[in-house]
């Protein structure tokens, strides 16, 4: 064999050599990526129905703030146990014209009859004291009047026709309903609305609800006024007083939603924003700020020493929470000092000289099959406009009461209030205990990111208090690791304490997919990790994200694995 | 010898299992009534809603103690453990486990009857479930349980070896109608 011949077949056994290794082992460049991609507009939001409307609202025509509506209505049919008109929220929205980033609060807020004297643990949690002043339909009015362009009426056409028709149970909508009978079937509004004759529909049934279909014929044609001083209003009214409720028509005809200035930091040169309080935004953007004190690159994501730096961050940053996201008319919160890089070195240099031993909460609380009724949707339009918006009815079904004749679900926001004992703090009372008239803290924390003046991503999610871990997680898998959108929201994470608010433990959870070696790790460092498959809540954070490429304007999304979460654009 | 026929066949026609809710019904039960949680899930209020609504005066407790068992005639256990675990107040299962042994034997002790009632469904089964399930159901005279947490038929099975009263109920709000028609109620 001649020696060209010999070196040519080397060259071609090497090539083939490379080439095998380069596909067995693809590197960061190589990954694939399995975001969704569309570069005209995009919806991530809680259910594939919702998404749908979403993006139809999209293609007629409509910005991101009507979508917003589009979605939010139609979601309220398909997942009524998560969120709903008469719940509460919170939401970012970006004009890319006039470059102008808004935020909204239509936060719930405590009857003026509330007495907190009179109140036990169980009261707020379910029934007719739990539930605090409807919110989001004068949430999502507002957002439509500031930045929509479609007809508002037009908005609600899906989801009156899913009420009116049908609406088909998927899987997890048919196992919340079911799994809550115990619990709630004892509420007779509740059983009539969601049970046929006293039993869950299976999946694939259709669930049909008229009153709530006429209810939403009344939102479509005139608006929150409907509720607020109008007929659908005087239903609820009637039914407090039926029924020995707070809620009074004062209460609603004092209903304000405010328009509130976005909170700011950056994180490693991107410009981060969110929602202030009572939103738990400031949460994770302290996570970011103590975090970006870090090598985290070089400590290598889901080490044992990237795990314990994510792990004693979110102690400390959720201590301020619990202290401080609270109702700003109420309390004077130092959201500057919390969001400071001062004060995150400070937290740096805490997390240095040891574990944080974050008190496990005494105060004892109910059990609820389910602790995290929110939804949190993403959306970008053909002109570059976003909105970043979560909604939520407080725990699954909220207070477990229907408003009769109406089919709306209120929320149970005053569960998210204190009685008198800040049980973190020990504060008595504390920042988050209930008064008339104030609005209560949430985990709710829509987020958007901008890097040098460009919208860069639109992320935000659910999962009580995994949910603001749950959103710093995924940023960091962006910014620090280069993950896609897709990559970052499924990437294992790490979950501190079992969730609840007002329960905390301290339990580490470890997602699959974290390597056993660093889970024994984990435990041997002191850890409380608990066994996979022994979790008693798998919940870390329902994160939802949109990047947007920054080259081609291309939106890549991504929706939580963990859910009924769905993406899609056009 | 005919004494001790009579008093097995005597025996015998109080514990006839039950297959179907509300049939042939040959528990009796006594005032007054306690109800409590093992586990420290929400069933436990439900149970006891459902009770009072049934019209059958009770008192509901649900962390109960042994000294609460005092003067009472049948102890309610609505037993299965919270998804969200404990940890609040010093409770975890280890204790929750602990009270209710004391619970299950001072009434044994008391001849306090005991009544378990699983309403929970299959979500109140395994995890931390299974330790309070594989406690109470034994230790019951009378079962109740929603059909949904005998997917796997450890009730039924449970119920036939230790001959161990058993209604299946197609809805868990049945339980209350049940339980007042063993204290005289309709």
């Amino acid at each position: 064999m001649s020696t060209v011949v010999a070196q040519h077949r080397r060259n071609l056994l090497i090539g083939a050599l490379a080439a095998s290794v380069f596909l067995i082992f693809p590197t960061a460049s190589t990954a694939i990526d399995r975001s969704v991609v569309a570069h005209n507009g995009m919806v991530v939001a809680g259910h594939p129905l919702a998404v749908e409307s979403g993006i139809r609202a999209l293609r007629a025509g409509g910005t991101a703030c009507d979508a917003a509506i589009a979605t939010a209505a139609t979601l309220s049919v398909m997942m009524p146990d998560m969120m709903g008109p008469a719940g509460a929220g919170f939401a970012l929205l970006w004009d890319a014209k006039s470059k102008q980033l808004s935020a909204i609060d239509y936060d719930g807020v405590a009857p003026k009859a509330t007495s907190a004297a009179q109140y036990t643990l169980d009261k707020k949690v379910r029934g007719f004291w739990a539930a605090t002043v409807p919110a989001s339909l004068k949430g999502w009015e507002a957002v439509h009047k500031k930045c929509g362009k479609l007809k508002w009426a037009d908005l609600w056409t899906d989801a009156i026709g899913y009420a009116e028709n049908g609406r088909p149970l998927d899987f997890d909508s048919a196992l919340h309903i079911r799994r809550h009978i115990p619990e709630l079937g004892i509420y007779e509004g509740w059983s009539k609305e969601f049970l046929v004759n006293g039993e869950a529909l299976p999946q694939g049934a259709l669930q049909v609800r008229k009153n709530l279909a006429a209810t939403y014929r009344q939102f479509a044609k005139s608006g929150s006024k409907a509720l607020y001083g109008g007929p659908v209003g005087d239903k609820l009214v009637a039914y407090m007083q039926k029924n020995g409720g707070l809620i009074s028509k004062e209460d609603l005809l004092a209903y304000k939603v405010i328009w509130r200035t976005p909170i700011e930091t950056t994180y490693r040169g991107v410009k981060v924003f969110g929602v202030p309080p009572p939103s738990a935004s400031i949460t994770w953007m302290e996570m970011l700020n103590v975090l970006e004190g870090y090598d985290l690159k070089a400590l290598k994501h889901n080490s044992p020493e990237y795990l314990t730096t994510m792990l004693e961050t979110i102690k400390h940053t959720y201590m301020d929470s619990y202290r401080w996201v609270s109702d700003p008319a109420f309390v004077s919160i130092p959201a500057q000092m919390l969001l400071s890089k001062d004060y995150a070195g400070q937290i740096r240099q805490k997390i240095q000289q040891g574990r944080f031993d974050m008190k496990t909460v005494k105060q004892a609380t109910l059990d609820l099959p389910s602790k995290t009724a929110t939804s949190h949707m993403d959306i970008v339009d053909k002109w570059g406009n976003a909105v970043s918006m979560t909604n939520t009815n407080g725990n699954f079904w909220g207070a477990g009461v229907v408003i009769e004749g109406t089919g709306l679900l209120l929320s149970n926001g005053m569960d998210w209030f204190d009685i008198d004992e800040n049980v973190w703090t020990g504060e008595k009372p504390g920042n988050l205990v209930m008064v008339p008239g104030k609005r209560n803290r949430w985990t709710l924390a829509p987020g958007m990111l901008f890097k040098e003046g460009k919208l860069f991503m639109v992320v935000g999610g659910a999962g009580a208090e995994s949910t603001m871990y749950g959103i710093a997680q995924p940023i960091v898998n962006v910014v620090d690791f280069g993950m896609d959108a897709f990559a970052a929201v499924s990437s294992p994470r790490v979950q501190w304490g079992d969730t609840y608010h007002y329960t905390g433990g301290t339990e580490v959870h470890l997602q699959p997919g974290i390597p056993e070696d660093v889970r024994q790790k984990m435990a041997a460092s002191g850890y409380n990790v608990v066994a996979l498959g022994k979790q008693r809540n798998l919940a870390a954070g329902t994160t939802n994200m949109i990047v947007v490429d920054q080259a081609s304007g291309s939106l890549f999304g991504a929706a939580a694995r963990n859910g009924r979460d769905f993406v899609s654009g056009y | 010898m005919r004494n001790r026929g009579s008093i097995f066949v005597l025996a015998l026609s109080l514990f006839i299992p039950l297959n179907v809710a509300g049939q042939d019904v040959r528990f009796k039960a006594e005032l007054p009534v306690l109800v409590t949680s093992s586990g420290q899930s929400l069933d436990a209020f439900t149970v006891k809603t459902l009770l009072t609504r049934a019209g059958v005066a009770n008192e509901y407790k649900n962390l109960a103690k042994v000294s609460d068992l005092d003067k009472v005639k049948t102890l309610v256990v609505a037993f299965g453990a919270s998804v969200k675990g404990f940890g609040a107040a010093g409770i975890t299962i280890d204790t929750e486990l602990a009270r209710t042994r004391d619970l299950l034997a001072a009434a044994r002790q008391k001849k306090i009857r005991v009544i378990g009632v699983h309403i929970g469904g299959a979500e109140r089964r395994g995890g931390l479930s299974k330790d309070i399930v594989e406690m109470v159901a034994p230790a019951s005279e009378w079962l109740i349980v929603w059909e949904d947490g005998n997917g796997d038929g450890y009730f039924s099975k449970l119920a036939a070896e230790k001959k161990i009263p058993l209604t299946l109920l197609k809805q868990p709000m049945e339980t209350g109608k049940v339980l007042a028609a063993t204290f005289g109620k309709k």
